[in-house]
């Protein structure tokens, strides 16, 4: 299944609201009441495991993305914003941070520490055009 | 649904998830866990991982304990120090983080019960969790250094919390005459934010050569090597050359005890007289992880790396200043992604899928003029569970770089802090 986000994401993990609204579930879960505690396991680890791992927000790409949004707002001028760029662009503009050697911002220093694949997989993620 | 503050039994806001606008990601039993999630301290660390967590598990119930009505941030506290900022400027609340269905308890967390998972508060409450997540930052080891303790403080701030301490500070350099003699004794590792003394020395010294051309400011340092030194050093012997000077460890620069009373502070080789004192004195993690178990012998928390846990205690997290996690630096910026890591591993968690490593970052800017910076990145691996530097990334901005790239970088620290602060806060 190929998701459809856009940069907004980054935008709406910040405005946590949205983003709740975003992973709305429906009715709440029965939970039972009160009880001892049990590390919350209110459903089959299996049948959870499966959910999970399909879902976007918990899987790599994600994971990688964290470090971008605490200085990458949607709106900037001295950190540029990541909205409405696309994979190819994100992907060639990484890519060149990580092979100019002489490049003075922090952001070739940085991506000299992500493999290609990452590269390609924050990209992806961030432009909202990450295969699951 | 059960809920982690049990004195009141109030229900947490559930009512967020009422709106299906973007059902996309529906992730049924994912989303559904209820698990009782409590958080302690809401600082960088705390606060992120409060609000990613309910981002993660909009169900789950998540417990904010922090006893500050408002949490005033120390990245950029050094300008205030120098008197080019306001200190209403470093001041957030939690109403964004109430709003977005965390219930914010405004008290201290005063112990934690592992085996019963829960933590007793200042009030006499108790909450109760599944999963715990401490980010209590730093406290002073009172005492360590000779003479300084809690009231030795009030005469010779730290100023390494942000609040009344950076106000003081800040009085005392206006307060001080043109021609008086400010000491600053910086700390062995580990402490809070490795370059923080040396920007504060920067814009001090800016301070000082522009409202009071005849004083002067020393730091006695207890290293010979600290973060960004070329860059510092750089940048003093450009700037500061008559309003700065540093002692490092080899030149007697240790400060082996201090008295508030004669505003002295001794080395091994003399007592030095200051008119202000700027004492950054060791550190530790914030007392409740001592409380809590998750405190090793240094007084810092060990921490498996992939998800923050730690190894001493069964469901407990630790992530931001408190911790173990070197080479990542214990740095806002390091907090906040751990905040949102450990938030992310531990959805999975409660998801039924292993914790799963990841590349992370950090960048810190310092300011050495009000409009020049320079910064320090680095980029780690969590294989294993072990924070490791990946070779041949990060590192300095480049020695001898012209004006603009200073410049730059000082607009970037100002664009991080924003955007940093609305990501924790709610901007
Ligand atoms: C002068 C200075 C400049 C800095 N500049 C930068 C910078 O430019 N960039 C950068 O990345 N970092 C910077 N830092 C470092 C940064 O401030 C810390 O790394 C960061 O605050 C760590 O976050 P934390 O969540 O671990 O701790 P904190 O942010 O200190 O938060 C801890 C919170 O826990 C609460 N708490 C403690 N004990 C309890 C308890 N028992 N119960 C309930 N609540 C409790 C406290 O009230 C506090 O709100 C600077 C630090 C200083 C001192």
């Amino acid at each position: 299944m190929r998701q459809r986000r856009t940069a907004a994401f980054l935008t709406s993990l910040v405005a946590g609201g949205l983003f709740l609204a975003a992973c709305d579930a429906g009715p709440e879960a029965a939970a039972p009441e009160s009880g001892p505690p049990d590390s919350g396991a209110d459903a089959p680890a299996s049948t959870k495991a499966e959910d999970a791992e399909g879902h976007p927000t918990l899987q790599r790409p994600a994971a990688l993305a964290l470090s971008c949004s605490g200085c990458h707002a949607t709106a900037g001028e001295a950190i540029p914003s990541l909205e409405s760029q696309t994979q190819a662009t994100l992907e060639e503009k990484l890519t060149a941070y990580r092979t100019e050697t002489d490049g003075t911002t922090v952001m070739h220093r940085l991506m000299r520490g992500y493999s290609e694949a990452d590269i390609a997989a924050i990209s992806a993620y961030i432009a909202g055009e990450a295969d699951q | 649904m059960t809920h982690a503050f049990l004195p009141h039994r109030r229900s947490v806001l559930t009512g967020l998830a009422g709106t299906a606008a973007m059902a996309a990601f529906a992730p049924q039993a994912f989303s559904q866990t209820s698990a009782r999630l409590v958080v302690v301290g809401g600082g960088f660390g705390g606060a992120t991982a409060a609000r990613f967590l309910k981002t993660y598990l909009p169900n789950a119930s998540v417990t904010l304990i922090e006893p500050n009505a408002a949490y005033h941030a120390c990245p950029f506290s050094n300008l205030v120090i120098a008197g080019l900022r306001d200190i209403e400027a470093q001041r957030f609340g939690y109403d964004s983080l109430r709003a977005a269905g965390i219930e914010v308890v405004a008290q201290r967390a005063i112990d934690v019960d592992p085996a019963r998972r829960t933590v007793s508060l200042e009030g006499g409450g108790e909450a109760v969790y599944d999963k715990l997540v401490l980010s209590p930052g730093i406290d002073i080891r009172w005492g360590a250094l000779e003479g300084y303790d809690e009231a030795a403080a009030e005469v010779m701030p730290h100023a390494w919390k942000a609040g009344p301490q950076t106000t003081l500070l800040r009085q005392q350099l206006e307060a001080m005459e043109d021609g008086g003699l400010v000491v600053m004794s910086a700390p062995a590792a580990p402490f809070r934010c490795p370059p923080g003394p040396y920007e504060r020395a920067s814009l001090i010294a800016h301070y000082l050569k522009t409202q009071k051309p005849n004083a002067k400011l020393l730091i006695l340092d207890a290293k010979d090597v600290f973060s960004k030194k070329p860059l510092f050093l750089e940048a003093w012997a450009e700037h500061y050359p008559e309003h700065l000077e540093w002692r490092g460890a080899a030149d007697f620069g240790r400060v082996v005890s201090v008295d508030p009373a004669s505003m002295t502070l001794s080395t091994d080789f003399e007592d030095i007289q200051a008119d202000v004192a700027n004492v950054i004195p060791p550190q530790k993690a914030g007392e409740i992880a001592e409380r809590a178990g998750v405190a090793d012998e240094t007084g810092w928390c060990p921490i498996n790396g992939l998800d923050f846990s730690s190894p001493l205690q069964k469901d407990i997290h630790v992530i931001g200043d408190a911790t173990i996690a070197a080479p990542m630096p214990k740095s806002a910026f390091s907090a906040n992604l751990q905040g949102k890591l450990c938030a992310m591993q531990i959805a999975r968690i409660l998801s039924g899928l292993e914790p799963q490593a990841t590349v992370l970052a950090n960048t810190c800017y310092s300011y050495v003029t009000p409009d020049a910076a320079v910064s320090i990145t680095g980029v780690y691996g969590n294989e294993g569970g072990t924070p490791t530097s990946k070779e041949g990334a990060g590192g300095l901005s480049p020695e001898g770089a012209p004006g603009d790239v200073r410049q730059a970088e000082a607009a970037q620290a100002e664009a991080w802090f924003q955007t940093i602060t609305a990501e924790v806060f709610g901007g």
